[in-house]
Order: C-alpha cells, then sequence, then structure tokens
C-alpha cells in the first residue's frame, strides 16, 4: 500500500518536468534532486535574523559615532551600548525602489529584497535575502526559515499599493509574501513539534499532490504559477516529515541545547504586546540556539502599526500616530523596540559555541523602513549586531552617505558571501557593500 | 496651473484610433511631448513614482499597459503634471496627447471590450474558508482564527488570487485545521453529519437534545416529584397544552355555523396538532368515549363553558388524570405510567385533633357524597366512630400503639347532627329507617350528607378520630359513594369528586403507595363495572402525558436502560406520518451515536451483580436478548460503513463545488481502503478521507479549467455557480444553485437572475455588506478597532460593536432588500441599538438589539457620512482629522486618486486640547497656505471641516475638546466656480450636485473589481457604462447593478487557456 502511493507520487513528480523552473522556484532544487545533507563541519553554523520595527524612530535621536567601547549612542540605541564592540552602525543606506509608489504600502515590502513593487492592485515584488538563503541552504535544518510578527497583517489596497507590502518583509517568491506566524505557541509548534507524520498523513499529502498533478494541466500558465506555490508548499510539508524519519543521524558540530529548554507558550495571543514581543524573541533565540532554523524575520510591527503600548504608559494612542510626533512618548516606544533587540543581543552572547558566542556566530539586522515616522526614506535606520562567524569586523559607524554605493542590496550581497552563498547580483545591485 | 475640462472615460466611448494613425501619430507627436515634458522623472533610469514612459517605443507597448496611460490622462488633466516649477506644455499640447491617449484607449477598450481579464487563480480568502466550511457541515466553526490574515489586492478587496499566498506554513494550517474539522463529523446509521462537539458524549447528548427538541414542538415539559417512603422520586414528562386545545375547540365551536376558520386551519393558526384537535374535538361533542359518564359530565360542561372559564374545566381534567394514572420511576420493571383504579370497598380514616389554642372548639366533619349517579343504595356504614389514643412517636422507628383506652362517640354525651340538602337531623346509632341495624356503636348515612361532631376536648385527651366505613350490604349493596372524614366544614355533594386531589407540582400529586383521597367506594360488581368503564374512556382520551422527555432514567436505583423511549401517545393523538418517521429516525440517530447496545452489554457484569438480589430471572434470561441486541448493533455498525464512504464523497462533491470526475472518485475510495489495509478504523479512516478532500486544491482553490483556445471562453455551469456563490455569500453554492448547475440551467438569464436575485434577498447576503461594502469603504473588523483614545473615550470600548452592526445592518438591508445605492450619501433612516441612540442623541430607541430608524435627517445624519464607524474610523485617537475625512471622501468614496503626500510633511498635534490656542481648523488651514501642500489639501480639507460637527467617535458637537465652537463652513473649487456649504447636509448636497457620478462610477468599479477578484481594465468601460446606466435606469436598485455584472461577458468567461500572457 505505502508503496503504492510513493509510487504514485513520483509519477506525478516525473509529470511536471520541466515546468519547474518558474520564478518561485529560482533558488529551489529539482525535486529528486534534493541536496544531500551536507557534511557537518565541527564549526557552529552562521544565523540571519532581520527585527523590524515600522514607521521609523525619533529624528533627533538615532544616531551613533565614533569607535568600539568609545562609540556614543543616540537616546533611542542606549540599550544597545553594551554591545558596542559587536554591532555596526550604518549611516546612509537606502532602498532606491522604496522610494518610488506611495508612502507606507510601497516602502516595506522590498525592504529586504530591494525588488520594484508593482502597482495597481497586482503582487509583485522580489524574493527576500531571508527567503532566497533559506532556499539554498535552508535544508539543513528542520525548518527553513521561520518568518515572525507581533502584528496582524493589514488587507487593504493604499494610494494603489496593496498594504501586503506594508504587512510582509519576508517574500519566498516575486509573487508571494511569505505570511507571519504571530502566535508564539504555533510558532513553537513549527519549531519542536514532531515532524513524525500521523498514519495516513503522508498518503494524504500524496493524494493532494495527486490532485494539483491532475489540475495543472488544466489550467492557464498563470494560474499554474499560483498552483505552484501550492504543490511547492505540500512537498516542502512532506520533505520535512521526510525528514524527521532520519532525525539525528548528522555528525559533527552539535547545537548546544536539542530540546527547547521552556515549555510552549499558551494557546492564542499574548493580551500585552510586551509579553507577545518577549515570546517572539525567545522563540528566535530558542530556534538559533538549538540549531531548528538558521533564518528568522521577526516583524515587531507594521508599517502604519495600530500597536499600542499600555505597558509604556502610551496607551492612549497608536504606534502610527505617534510616529507623527517627536515627542517624548514617541522617544519611550522606540526604546522599548530597541531593548527587543538589546534583549535578544544579550541571550544570543551569553550562548557560548566554542570560543564563540551564539550572537558572535550571527547577523541580526535591525531596521526600519523609514527614518523617521514622516515618510523618509532616503536614508533607513540600519543596525547590524554579531560578528557572523568572525567574518565581520564590528565596534564601527559606517558612514556611506557620500559614497557612490549606499544600496541596502549591497548589504545583502555582503551578507549572503558570508553565508558562502555567492550571488552575482541582489536587487538593484550587483557589487557588495564596501566594508562589510 | 491648467486644468483642462475633464471627459470621464466612460462618456467618451466615442471616437477610437484606426491602428495605422495612432501609431504615425505617435512617432511623430506625442513621443517628443512625452520626452520634452515628462522623461526628465519618468524615464527608464529615473523612474520617479515608479513611473517609465521612456519604454512606450510604439503603439503596441501602450496597448500592453493602458493604466498608466489613463493615469497620465487624468495627471494632465487635473494639472497635477508637470509640476508647476517644470517646463509646462501649452493648453495645445497638453490636449493632444490627452485626446490622442484617450483616443487609443477608447479604441482599445472597445477592440477588447469584455475581455475577462487576467483573474489569477484564487486561494478561498479566511472569510471565504470560514463561509464555504460552516455551508459544507452546518456548523459555524471558525477554523481560520488562527491563520495569518488575507492580504487586499485588485481594488482593494482579499478576495483576489494574487494577494491569496501559500506557504508550507498555511498549508500546514489548513492540514490542522482540516483534521479539527474531521473530529466534528458525526457518523449516523445512514451518512455523515457535523457536530459542534468533538465527542461521542457531546454528540450523544447532541442527539438527545435534538428529541427532546422534537418533544418541546408537541408538549410543555412538566416534573413531577413525589416521595417513595424516605426516597424522592421525579420523572419529566411532555404534556399537551391542553387549555390551548380547549380554548380552539370553543373557538370553532362559536364559529363552525359558517365563515370562520376549519378546525385543520385554526390548529396550525395556533400552532396545535390538527390530529389532536380534531380527536378532542369528537370527543368533546360525543362522537367517541361515548360510554362514559365521567366523559358525558366533562362534555355538559364543555357545551356550556365559557372561553374564560376554559383553564378550570382544564384543571378538573388534571385532577382526573391524576386519579386515574400514576407515574412510575423508569427502571427495568415498571411501566412509566400505569392506571390508577380508585375503586375501593372499604375505607378507614384517622384524624388527629390538633387545636391552635387552649378551648378552642373543633368539630370533625363526617363526608359521604353520591359519586356523581345519585343517591340510589347509597347507603354507608360508619363503623364504629371513636377516638383512639394517639401514637407515640420513636425517634428512628414506627410510632408505637398509644396506652390510653379507646373512646367511643356512642359513650360521649354530645348531639350529633347530619345535614343533608332536606335539613338537619340527629344522627341515632345502632338503627336506619329501614330497620337495617347496625352495630350499636355504628350508624348509617345516606348520601348526600354531613355530619358534624362537636369535640369534646376535655374529655377526649391525646386522643383522634378513628373510623372504618363501608356501604351496608344490605342496603347499600348497589350504591356508589365517596367518604371523607375532616375538621373542616365540608358541603354535602352528588357529583362525583376527582379521587386525588392535587396538582402536578405538589407530592401527594403521585402519593405513592398511599391510596387515593376520595377513592370511590363500591361494592356491587355491576357498579364497579361502571366506574372501571368511565375510567378507562377518560383514560383513553386524555392522557397525562404524551412522551417520557427525560428519556435518561436517573430515577431508579440500579437500572440498565440508557435510554427509555416513551412516546406512543404522542405517536398515536398528535404526530403526522412524516413527523413519526422523523422521530424514529432521531431514535434511531440516538441509538447509533450513543452506541448503547454495546455499553449496555457491556456493563451488564456490573448490573448483574448489583441487581441479582432481585432473584426473579436467571441470569441467562436477562443476558441473552441484551447480548443479542449488541450484536445486532454491531452489524448495522458493519452495514453502514458504505453509507459513509458515500456521504464522504457527496462531501467531496460540495467541497469542490462540482461532480467529481471518475479518477477523483477511485482514488478516494483507494484511499480509504488503503488506510484500512494499514489497520485504521473506520471511523477514523472516513475521518482522513474527509482530510484529504478539505486540504485538496480543488477545495482551497476555485479552480476554473478554460478551454485550450486563445479567445475567451465561458465559464462551465459549476464554475458560473461558484462565481456566483462567493461574489454574492462568500460561499459555496447551496442545493438549489448546484441544482441548477447540475442541469446546465444556471447559463439560461431567466435562471441566473432568478438566482441571483434569490441569493441577494438571502441571509448569507450579509458576507457581501462585510466583504465588499466594509472593505470598500475601510470599516471591516471596526469591532476591534484601537484607534481611539481610551482615556479621553472610555465608552468607545463598549460602543464598537454597535457602531459596526449599524454600518454593517445598513448594507445588509441596502442588499437584501434592494435599495437604491443613493441611499449610501442620502438616506434618511439607519439602524441603532439603544447604546448608539444615546451616542446619536436620539430619543426613543432602547434595547440592545439594533432596529430600523427613519427620519434620521432631522437629527443632522444619514447616510455613511454620518455612521459613527466612518468617522472614528478617519479620525485621531484624541482629534478629528479633517485631512483622513476629507481624504476618505475622496480617494474611497469617490475614486479620486491623489499623490502622495511629500517626504516631509508638517505634523499635528495628537490631541485637539494641545493646539497653541488654535483650533484644529486653523492648524490644517495654516499647513494648507504651504503651496506645495495646497495642491491636494485645497481639495481634502474643506470636505472635512465639514464634518467638524462630529467629535472623534462620531458624536456631534458644537465645540471642541478644549470648549472652542466649531466651525462647519467649506469653500471648494469647481473650476471656476467656488462652491460654499456647511455641515454635513451642506457636504451631502455638494456631492450629489457635483459629484454624484463620480460617486456611481466608483461605486460600479468597486463592485466590479470585487465581483472579478481582479482591478479593472481599460476593457471593462463598456461594462461600468452599463452598470452606471442600468443604476439610473433602475432607481439605482442594488441589484441593477450586481445584475448587470452577472450578466456581462466578464463575469460569464475566461480568457482561454492558451492566451498569451500580457504583462
Amino acid at each position: 500500500m505505502v508503496n503504492h502511493h510513493h509510487l504514485a507520487r513520483r509519477t506525478v513528480l516525473r509529470g511536471l518536468g520541466a515546468s519547474l523552473s518558474l520564478p518561485w522556484l529560482e533558488s529551489l532544487p529539482v525535486w529528486g534532486d534534493e541536496p544531500k545533507p551536507s557534511q557537518r563541519s565541527s564549526e557552529p553554523p552562521l544565523r540571519f535574523a532581520c527585527l523590524f520595527a515600522g514607521n521609523g524612530f525619533h529624528k533627533k535621536e538615532w544616531w551613533a559615532q565614533g569607535k568600539g567601547e568609545a562609540m556614543q549612542l543616540g537616546q533611542v540605541l542606549e540599550p544597545l551600548a553594551p554591545f558596542k564592540q559587536k554591532l555596526n552602525f550604518f549611516h546612509g543606506l537606502f532602498n532606491a525602489e522604496a522610494l518610488k509608489g506611495n508612502i507606507h504600502s510601497s516602502q516595506t515590502g522590498n525592504l529586504l529584497s530591494g525588488a520594484p513593487i508593482a502597482a495597481g492592485g497586482t503582487i509583485r515584488c522580489g524574493t527576500s535575502i531571508d527567503q532566497l538563503l533559506a532556499q539554498r541552504i535552508g535544508h539543513q535544518t528542520k525548518v527553513p526559515s521561520l518568518v515572525l510578527g507581533c502584528e496582524k497583517s493589514i488587507a487593504s489596497v493604499h494610494k494603489n499599493y496593496s498594504m501586503l507590502y506594508s504587512s510582509h518583509i519576508s517574500w519566498s517568491s516575486p509573487t508571494t509574501p511569505t505570511p507571519l506566524e504571530i502566535y508564539p505557541a504555533l510558532a513553537f509548534d513549527r519549531l519542536f513539534k514532531s515532524n513524525r507524520a500521523a498514519t495516513g498523513d503522508t498518503s494524504i499529502l500524496d493524494a493532494v499532490l495527486t490532485d494539483a498533478g491532475r489540475i495543472r494541466g488544466r489550467i492557464s500558465k498563470l494560474d499554474r504559477q499560483k498552483l505552484d506555490e501550492y504543490l511547492h508548499s505540500v512537498r516542502d510539508v512532506e520533505r520535512r516529515i521526510e525528514r524527521a524519519a532520519h532525525e539525528g543521524r548528522f555528525q559533527g558540530w552539535h547545537p548546544t541545547l536539542v530540546k527547547p529548554d521552556r515549555e510552549r507558550p499558551a494557546d492564542g495571543l499574548p493580551q500585552d504586546i510586551d509579553q507577545h514581543m518577549r515570546l517572539m524573541c525567545d522563540i528566535l533565540i530558542l530556534a538559533f540556539q538549538t540549531d531548528t532554523t538558521r533564518f528568522c524575520t521577526l516583524k515587531l510591527n507594521n508599517d502604519i502599526s495600530s500597536l499600542r503600548f499600555a505597558n509604556l504608559g502610551v496607551g492612549h494612542t497608536i504606534h502610527h500616530m505617534l510616529s507623527h510626533q517627536e515627542s517624548d512618548n514617541w522617544l519611550k516606544v522606540n526604546h522599548f523596540f530597541v531593548r527587543q533587540v538589546a534583549y535578544v543581543a544579550q541571550r544570543l552572547d551569553e550562548i557560548q559555541e566554542g570560543e564563540r558566542t551564539l550572537l558572535d556566530n550571527s547577523a541580526l539586522l535591525f531596521c526600519s523602513s523609514m527614518l523617521t515616522g514622516n515618510h523618509d526614506a532616503s536614508q533607513l535606520p540600519v543596525v547590524l549586531l554579531g560578528r557572523a562567524g568572525g567574518q565581520l569586523e564590528t565596534g564601527r559607524v559606517l558612514d556611506y552617505r557620500d559614497r557612490p554605493n549606499r544600496k541596502m542590496s549591497s548589504l545583502y550581497l555582503s551578507l549572503a558571501a558570508k553565508f558562502g552563498v555567492a550571488l552575482e547580483h541582489f536587487g538593484d545591485s550587483d557589487e557588495a557593500l564596501a566594508e562589510v | 496651473m491648467t486644468v483642462l475640462a475633464k471627459t470621464p472615460l466612460a462618456i467618451a466611448l466615442l471616437v477610437g484610433l484606426t491602428d495605422l494613425r495612432g501609431a504615425e501619430e505617435y512617432g511623430a507627436d506625442i513621443r517628443p511631448l512625452l520626452e520634452q515634458y515628462c522623461q526628465k522623472c519618468h524615464s527608464t533610469v529615473t523612474r520617479r513614482g515608479d513611473l517609465d514612459l521612456q519604454r512606450f517605443a510604439d503603439v503596441e507597448d501602450i496597448r500592453e499597459d493602458l493604466g498608466v496611460w489613463r493615469k497620465l490622462i487624468a495627471m494632465l488633466e487635473d494639472g497635477e503634471m508637470p509640476p508647476e516649477d517644470n517646463p509646462q506644455p501649452s493648453m495645445a499640447e497638453r490636449t493632444r496627447i490627452v485626446d490622442w491617449a484617450r483616443a487609443l484607449i477608447v479604441s482599445e477598450a472597445q477592440a477588447n471590450s469584455g475581455d475577462p481579464g487576467r483573474v489569477v487563480l484564487r486561494r478561498l480568502s479566511n472569510a471565504q474558508y470560514d463561509n464555504t466550511v460552516r455551508d459544507l457541515t452546518g456548523c459555524d466553526l471558525d477554523p481560520s482564527r488562527e491563520f495569518p490574515a488575507d492580504g487586499a489586492a485588485g481594488e482593494g478587496f482579499t478576495n483576489a488570487g494574487e494577494a491569496l499566498v501559500m506557504s508550507p506554513g498555511l498549508i500546514e494550517k489548513y492540514f490542522a485545521a482540516a483534521k479539527k474539522i474531521s473530529r466534528h463529523a458525526v457518523l449516523l446509521p445512514d451518512g455523515i453529519r457535523f457536530s459542534k462537539y468533538t465527542t461521542r458524549q457531546d454528540w450523544t447528548a447532541e442527539a438527545l437534545q435534538k428529541i427532546r427538541t422534537f418533544y418541546g414542538r408537541h408538549t410543555e415539559r412538566k416534573r413531577r416529584e413525589w416521595m417513595y417512603g424516605e426516597i424522592p422520586f421525579a420523572v419529566d414528562f411532555g404534556q399537551a397544552p391542553l387549555e390551548e386545545y380547549i380554548r380552539a375547540t370553543l373557538t370553532y365551536r362559536q364559529h363552525s355555523d359558517a365563515s370562520g376558520p376549519g378546525l385543520a386551519e385554526l390548529a396550525a393558526k395556533r400552532r396545535l396538532s390538527k390530529k389532536y384537535l380534531q380527536t378532542l374535538w369528537s370527543v368533546l361533542n360525543g362522537e367517541l368515549g361515548r360510554n362514559s359518564f365521567l366523559l358525558d359530565e366533562l362534555r355538559s360542561r364543555w357545551q356550556s363553558l365559557k372561553p374564560e372559564k376554559s383553564d378550570k374545566l382544564v384543571a378538573e381534567i388534571r385532577r382526573w388524570q391524576h386519579s386515574l394514572w400514576k407515574f412510575n420511576s423508569v427502571g427495568h420493571f415498571n411501566q412509566w405510567l400505569e392506571p390508577a383504579v380508585p375503586l375501593v370497598r372499604k375505607q378507614s380514616f384517622a384524624v388527629p385533633i390538633e387545636t391552635k389554642t387552649e378551648g378552642e372548639k373543633v368539630v370533625v366533619h363526617l363526608f359521604v357524597g353520591e359519586a356523581g349517579d345519585g343517591s340510589d343504595g347509597d347507603f354507608l356504614v360508619w363503623k364504629r366512630p371513636r377516638f383512639e389514643g394517639n401514637p407515640i412517636p420513636v425517634p428512628g422507628d414506627r410510632p408505637r400503639p398509644s396506652d390510653l383506652p379507646p373512646i367511643l362517640l356512642r359513650d360521649l354525651p354530645i348531639a350529633i347532627t347530619s345535614h343533608t340538602p332536606d335539613g338537619a337531623d340527629q344522627v341515632v346509632f345502632g338503627q336506619h329507617l329501614d330497620s337495617e341495624t347496625p352495630d350499636d356503636a355504628s350508624f348509617i348515612l345516606q348520601a348526600p350528607a354531613v355530619v358534624e361532631v362537636p369535640v369534646p376536648q376535655s374529655l377526649i385527651g391525646q386522643r383522634q378520630f378513628v373510623v372504618e366505613v363501608e356501604l351496608c350490604p344490605q342496603i347499600g349493596g348497589a350504591g356508589s359513594v365517596q367518604a371523607h372524614v375532616s375538621l373542616q366544614k365540608l358541603q354535602p355533594v352528588a357529583e362525583i369528586i376527582p379521587p386525588v386531589d392535587a396538582k402536578d407540582d405538589h407530592p401527594e400529586a403521585n402519593a405513592h403507595p398511599e391510596p387515593a383521597k376520595f377513592p370511590v367506594i363500591v361494592r356491587d360488581d355491576r357498579q364497579k363495572q361502571k366506574f372501571t368503564v368511565a375510567f378507562s374512556a377518560h383514560r383513553e382520551w386524555l392522557p397525562p402525558a404524551m412522551c417520557y422527555t427525560q428519556i435518561v432514567p436517573v430515577d431508579e436505583g440500579i437500572t440498565i436502560v440508557l435510554f427509555h423511549r416513551e412516546d406512543s401517545f404522542l405517536s398515536r393523538f398528535i404526530l403526522e406520518e412524516e413527523e413519526k418517521q422523523e422521530l424514529d429516525r432521531l431514535w434511531r440517530e440516538l441509538r447509533y451515536i450513543s452506541q448503547d447496545a454495546l455499553k449496555i452489554h457491556d456493563s451488564f457484569d456490573t448490573w448483574w451483580n448489583f441487581g441479582a438480589h432481585y432473584g426473579r430471572f436467571s441470569r441467562e434470561s436477562r443476558e441473552v436478548p441484551i447480548r443479542q441486541r449488541a450484536e445486532r448493533f454491531r452489524e448495522q455498525l458493519r452495514g453502514s460503513e458504505p453509507r459513509h464512504v458515500d456521504a464522504v464523497l457527496e462531501f467531496a462533491r460540495r467541497a469542490y463545488r462540482r461532480p467529481l470526475a471518475v479518477g477523483e472518485k477511485i482514488e478516494l475510495l483507494e484511499l480509504y481502503r488503503s488506510l484500512r489495509g494499514l489497520d485504521v478504523p473506520h471511523d477514523e479512516a472516513i475521518r482522513k478521507v474527509l482530510v484529504r478532500v478539505l486540504v485538496s486544491p480543488s477545495f482551497l482553490y476555485r479552480i476554473e479549467e478554460p478551454a485550450p483556445r486563445d479567445s475567451p471562453q465561458p465559464v462551465s455551469s459549476w464554475e458560473l455557480a461558484s462565481r456566483l456563490s462567493y461574489f454574492l455569500w462568500s460561499s459555496m453554492p447551496d442545493a438549489k444553485l448546484r441544482q441548477v448547475a447540475a442541469r446546465g440551467t444556471i447559463k439560461e438569464p431567466e435562471v441566473l437572475l432568478e438566482q441571483t436575485t434569490r441569493m441577494l434577498r438571502d441571509a448569507r447576503g450579509r458576507a457581501l455588506a462585510i466583504e465588499f461594502a466594509a472593505q470598500w469603504l475601510g470599516f471591516r473588523e471596526f469591532n476591534l478597532h484601537e484607534g481611539i483614545n481610551e482615556e479621553r473615550f472610555p465608552e468607545f470600548a463598549a460602543l464598537r460593536w454597535s457602531m459596526y452592526e449599524e454600518s454593517l445592518l445598513f448594507f445588509e438591508d441596502m442588499i437584501r432588500c434592494d435599495r437604491p445605492v443613493s441611499d449610501m450619501i442620502d438616506a434618511d433612516h439607519t439602524f441603532l441599538n439603544g447604546q448608539l441612540a444615546r451616542l446619536y442623541d436620539i430619543p426613543n430607541v432602547a434595547g440592545s438589539k439594533h432596529r430600523r430608524i427613519e427620519g434620521l435627517k432631522k437629527f443632522g445624519r444619514g447616510g455613511v457620512l454620518g455612521m459613527a464607524t466612518i468617522l472614528t474610523k478617519q479620525s485621531g485617537a484624541s482629534r478629528t482629522s479633517p485631512v483622513l475625512r476629507g481624504n476618505w471622501i475622496l480617494e474611497t468614496l469617490l475614486g479620486n486618486q491623489l499623490p502622495k503626500p511629500p517626504p516631509k510633511v508638517p505634523q499635528l498635534p495628537n490631541d485637539e486640547t494641545e493646539t497653541n490656542g488654535l483650533t484644529l481648523r486653523q492648524l490644517v488651514e495654516k499647513h494648507r497656505s504651504i503651496e506645495q501642500c495646497a495642491v491636494c489639501h485645497d481639495k481634502i480639507d474643506p470636505l472635512g471641516f465639514a464634518l467638524e460637527g462630529f467629535d472623534p467617535i462620531g458624536r456631534r458637537r458644537d465645540h471642541d475638546l478644549a470648549g472652542r465652537p466649531i466651525d462647519r463652513h467649506a469653500v471648494v473649487s469647481e473650476g471656476p466656480e467656488q462652491v460654499k456649504f456647511k455641515g454635513i447636509v451642506g457636504l451631502r448636497n455638494y456631492l450629489l450636485e457635483y459629484r454624484w457620478e463620480e460617486f456611481l462610477s466608483n461605486f460600479c468599479r468597486k463592485l466590479l473589481g470585487y465581483a472579478l477578484g481582479r482591478a479593472v481594465e481599460v476593457s471593462d468601460e463598456a461594462l461600468l457604462l452599463e452598470m452606471h446606466r442600468e443604476l439610473e435606469k433602475n432607481d439605482y436598485r442594488f441589484s441593477s447593478a450586481v445584475i448587470t455584472i452577472v450578466s456581462s461577458k466578464q463575469f460569464q468567461c475566461h480568457r482561454g487557456r492558451d492566451v498569451a500572457e500580457k504583462k
């Protein structure tokens, strides 16, 4: 019986044949040609995370100057003071495509891809750097990538651009914003719930793949692209189940933690935003520590965010309204976001992986899609924590304002190289960022 | 700045370009102008605002992307572009570009008119998924609760394929949701149903409840409690509402001569059983139950009964029911209802003499009645009436007899008087008129009579009155009487008294096992027979209970019965044939779901060990039937398995919204079989196949299979049905729609029209209010709106739901009752509950339920402009926002496209009390004095100013939060004209007079975009125009726009499979 289904699936896969070189798949291995689990080296792996905060920061208090321990930080960044020697502050990076189009709804979606954003009610952007890396090398871990958020995405079209762009920084393909997991318990399950299938699960997945294969031949080319999102998603789930059957056979480096050392969070959404963010940060940390995934984006809030911060005594108004004023309350809220970053950095830095800490083995990007609340994206606020496994010099303030290349995409090219993924070009850039 | 006179494209569908002329002119005239004036910013390199005009090398390129050129026309006409500080084209040059571009678009629109357009494969949105699962299962399970929120695309709705993505994470959620849903499936003897519960115990309770609800349709639930010695008992049962039936018979009698309603009609009107009403009518008219003097008496009372006295008659009937029936606990040995026969040969009385005060005069009354059949032979012997010592109570034991010697009444020095209707007389011991002498301490009384015995308390001490009675064998042998002894005064009566004198809720009503209070005393067999017959007839036609609504017998110490069915009276008297079948089906389901046959068998040992002491039966005799029943049930389970497999196939048909292909059917069956082969039990295997259906792309996506052509192809009947149902209901087609799809008649215009109108009226039309109207106008999920400062508006949180419901009901009503879309601007009605009416300051609306309120304009509201949802959503947290409100009117309501604000916008304070002495309006006006801002804000702000009479949560106000008076005046430019108006009324009139066409066009555009799930294209212009015209022709009725859409080529066709993909 089992064999029968296995055969059935293989037939489908063959049937799909050549059509698999679709944009969605640009970086996915062709089926049946999966990468062999790479020989694990004894070196701990690199991790990439991006923490995003919407609506920018306090105009006057986002700055840094000096070097190493002597670095001075603007008020917003104060919580990062303990990590002066482990961070780089970037002045003047920008994303040219985000200057086109509308405010908000076309500023955020391409932050991690540098791609042009389509207007007019269609959805097209670019595969984001985290997803691209995950698609190339993410299958070395149980979960290729984790896409988290603390605020529900927004459903509308604003000035001719879908607010999907405002709500998603991770994109699995140019037409597929990666859905955010905002439920801590479900994110935890995704990481740690056993992938071992219940009886019949694989038969079911095989069966629906057969459906999709049958349908595929009868629908338009346009629809086929859409259906392929489905096919590959199912295939991905199936692959995880297959991998689960072979768990634990790898040699070489072992994560410092094998199982989560904390309980599964409660079901549902946490009542308070500080709890919510803290739980999501903990999940990110746990994911890296257990080496369950190496790529994670955490969208702390949306661009045009409606979060409120009763915990800071500014519960009377929403984040977006606050961002339009350079007030003390705005500063307080900025601080709160940076404290989340500092918390992650601190916890990662406490985890020793051989000679280096987990923070040293990471590239932890903190950024927003505009510098301040008035939609100014001509320079982006960017901080990068961690030494990327010793490949990155830290403790620097890097100023690109007067340099010819100040593209975010160049930064991503640099980072990809550190992950061993050589890209000729990414987004709107074909050269790495100087000094990174 | 130059402004050209605007011509809506739709109206300009007049002259197109010939291909040749267009191409020539572009190269010669138009392109050079663009190079000169536009391409500094909009070249392939600069691409300011994501706009590249350089890439349009020839007309073909332009045809591929006409949307850009529509915008270009608008920009030139509005004088938005080129920016002021750049070289400006002359008026003639502007006109040349605009005319040329418009002509090209027109010719394109004409050439491609009705093109189905680029519709991307649509996954079910979360709302559609929820609704579809609801309609598929009949249960509101809200399965998408923890799904990621959907995005919007196309015209701004979450039903556009592009925004509906898939990911491994989402697949896992669909998988998990499907597993959850499958756990709600309840397997039944003949198929599958879904329940909101997931355990057998809950399903059993649900099945039980269904039966009780069924019983409740015809009966009133009553409860009777009684004591069996020290043990309390109770039984729940269903009683026919006799009083209503009796009243109905009276009404019918009154009108039966001529014009009145027939019995059946009357029964239907009063929601009574036609069958039982007919039966009662026959009984009361002597056609049934003729040989009973009890019923005769009932008839004669009914003959003269006044409607207002019907309760008295019913009470009498009830007393008789108590007298003639006994309820038993339902266990293994008893009948739940047992006839009682209140006939005795002898009766004894023991009446304690209780006085409240010393020296109070106490009289014992001895009563003998005729029992309703005259006084012939009614001679009752009162044997040795006496005072006996009171029994002495013993703690924890029965009282012991007293030591006091009895005192015969005869021996007491008192006068004893007998009262009869003829007068008073002395009672004489030991003799009688006819010289039939009893014992000399006894006496004889002829009914009716009451004897008064004054009690000499000083003589009797701690004694009670004791006597035995029986008919005098010699002269009273053929009589029948009722006797009683009481300290209360009694009247001699001729009528028969109901032997049990108690109400339902009185413990004595079922006083078991004590005898009735007034049994009929008889001696002669013929007499006995007469009463027995009379009683039986009463029992036959007037049973005290129709059914045993308790079903679960919890009133027995030990029982092996899980569910006890008693509803034969209900079936016999009340249920029609169809209802009987329904009830049988419900019972079959209960047995099947609860699997009681198996459970009883499993617990037989335990029961036997407890119950063995009954000793009346052999183990074998008890066990065999139980074992056989269990075996039969197992067989039934096996036999029903194919029904479930069939039901899964049927489920798949509905879930996929089309018939299954043979291959699909085989594959589903194959999966079931292979699971069984893996030792998965039937029940589980069925659930897994359900899961498989629920994660199939055929369920999760709205798949359409166009023919392999490169021209537009009509969608199939099934595809059309889905298009229709997801447009109007955001859910799957229902049975009626599936029927016309299966027949193929859905494509006939009349049928399509009929279905569309039916569906718009349906309750599911509410989905269109939520998914279309609320999403368009931006108030969807307003019940969760967080944008208001709760410190300043503490009342807001509690009002959100009421506000949301108002807006939803307004649109639901517009959709389902087909009201004019102009109501959006101009309605004089809305839907309010008490809470919201208080906020709106509208009197005389109370209660938490919304209701329709007319005459809204006189309270300064009406239409969406006066709705709290809109006003609040477009406000700051602690202040109003004329900018947001004005912008909402322009962009959302009228569909204008304004450019994005420049990067460094000045800031407004968060709170309108923190404005340095200026009003918010003054601050906004200051902002407008900056020329760069004024371009747009001259258009935006005045509209918002007119709404300044509403505070941040939509309350009317004359002063702002800082106490300054509100200025609601507005001035806008309409060409050379300056239009002035004030407040919501002025704004409304302005919109109706100057912006009406824009509003209507935008409505058409949004509705079309929603219906098609894509952005509206140039090729839709003709259809938009038709919608516009149809609305005008039909008083702007909502349905006319919908009908135009569903009749269109765009809605009924899709592009062929082989159509070349245009960018």
